[in-house]
């Protein structure tokens, strides 16, 4: 009899688990998502090289960039907003015309975190047809201003006027 | 061998009395159909995918039949192969669970534990399809690429 209880407690403990086991089922569901790039120019200030003098002769040259902008002039930017590294692409020159009078400037860019300030120097300013892209840390920057200057020489007789011209860049975000 | 005969006729009965108890927790399982997909995203832009009919709803099958604890355990970003974060969030509309044979469903909150009953009747497929949504949080200065995570679906048997 002890013999019966013994098997019949040890079949309860076998069968004990398997009645006290709760049934379980997982699986996992992917998430996903492409951030496209974004590359956008909110707004833009003008170049203007100010109140340039003719000389009697030879010609002058005056200078946007170089140095913070002077009395009359205003240094040209491009306020990109922008996720990705970007590319360039601008004239080397420019030429202004009044009438049927014109001259010429040379164009240099650079990028800039503010939009006002002297170009920057070393590798992140060029000939604006030779500007080297323009290098993030990807998730940290939002907005890079294209600083746009130049160097107008101005000739000797070259007519009085105001004179006005465009330049225009494209810009192409870089796939990272 | 009397003592065998107790102890066989012992072990019938158990079995007798387990039966019915296994016979009412058919097994249970979780088939992933669909993933969740945010889609094309704008940097700065919330992009929010609904679980009612939205083409880029998360869509799983759950097998089994009586009463189960669903706990889902979702993601607070999404990962890009540079180890970039997109922050996700869920709310108490964006858990959708579907009952096939009653074509019932029953909206929830996915961040909390869901209990529900599977009808029987049903052995072959599924008894009941769990639909998710979300909304994907992308900064403005959110790095472009790929991002990637994964939702984990756990449902059990509850005793009634």
């Amino acid at each position: 009899m002890k013999k019966i209880a013994a098997l019949a407690a040890a079949a309860i403990l076998m069968a004990a688990p398997s009645l006290a086991h709760a049934q379980t089922a997982s699986g996992s569901v992917s998430v996903g998502a492409t951030v496209q790039s974004s590359l956008t120019v909110a707004a833009s200030n003008p170049l203007n090289f100010g109140t340039a003098i003719a000389p009697s002769a030879g010609s002058v040259t005056v200078n946007v960039g170089a140095a913070p902008a002077g009395t009359g002039q205003t240094l040209g930017s491009l306020e990109v907003s922008h996720n990705s590294d970007f590319s360039v692409s601008g004239p080397a020159s420019i030429t202004l015309t009044s009438g049927a009078n014109s001259m010429s400037a040379s164009l240099t860019c650079g990028y800039s975190d503010t939009a006002t300030g002297a170009l920057l120097t070393g590798t992140s300013s060029a000939a604006c047809n030779a500007l080297p892209n323009r290098d993030i840390t990807l998730g940290t920057q939002t907005t890079t201003f294209l600083q746009v200057g130049g160097t107008l020489t101005v000739g000797a007789g070259q007519a009085a006027g105001t004179y006005s011209g465009s330049a225009s860049f494209t810009l192409t975000a870089i796939a990272s | 061998m009397r003592v065998l005969r107790a102890a066989v006729l012992t072990l019938g009965l158990l079995a007798l009395v387990a039966a019915p108890r296994h016979a009412h927790s058919q097994s249970l399982a979780v088939y992933s159909v669909k993933g969740l997909q945010f889609g094309s995203l704008l940097p700065g832009v919330d992009a929010a995918v609904s679980p009612v009919n939205t083409p880029g709803r998360a869509e799983v099958e759950i097998v089994g039949q009586g009463r189960i604890a669903i706990t889902i355990e979702l993601p607070a970003s999404m990962s890009s192969p540079r180890g970039h974060q997109l922050p996700l969030a869920f709310g108490p509309q964006d858990g959708v669970l579907f009952l096939k044979v009653s074509s019932r469903s029953v909206t929830f909150d996915p961040r909390q534990p869901l209990e529900a009953t599977l009808p029987a009747g049903n052995q072959q497929g599924s008894a009941a399809i769990l639909y998710l949504g979300g909304t994907a949080k992308p900064a403005r200065d959110q790095a472009p690429g790929e991002y990637a995570s994964s939702v984990s679906v756990r449902i059990a048997n509850v005793a009634t």
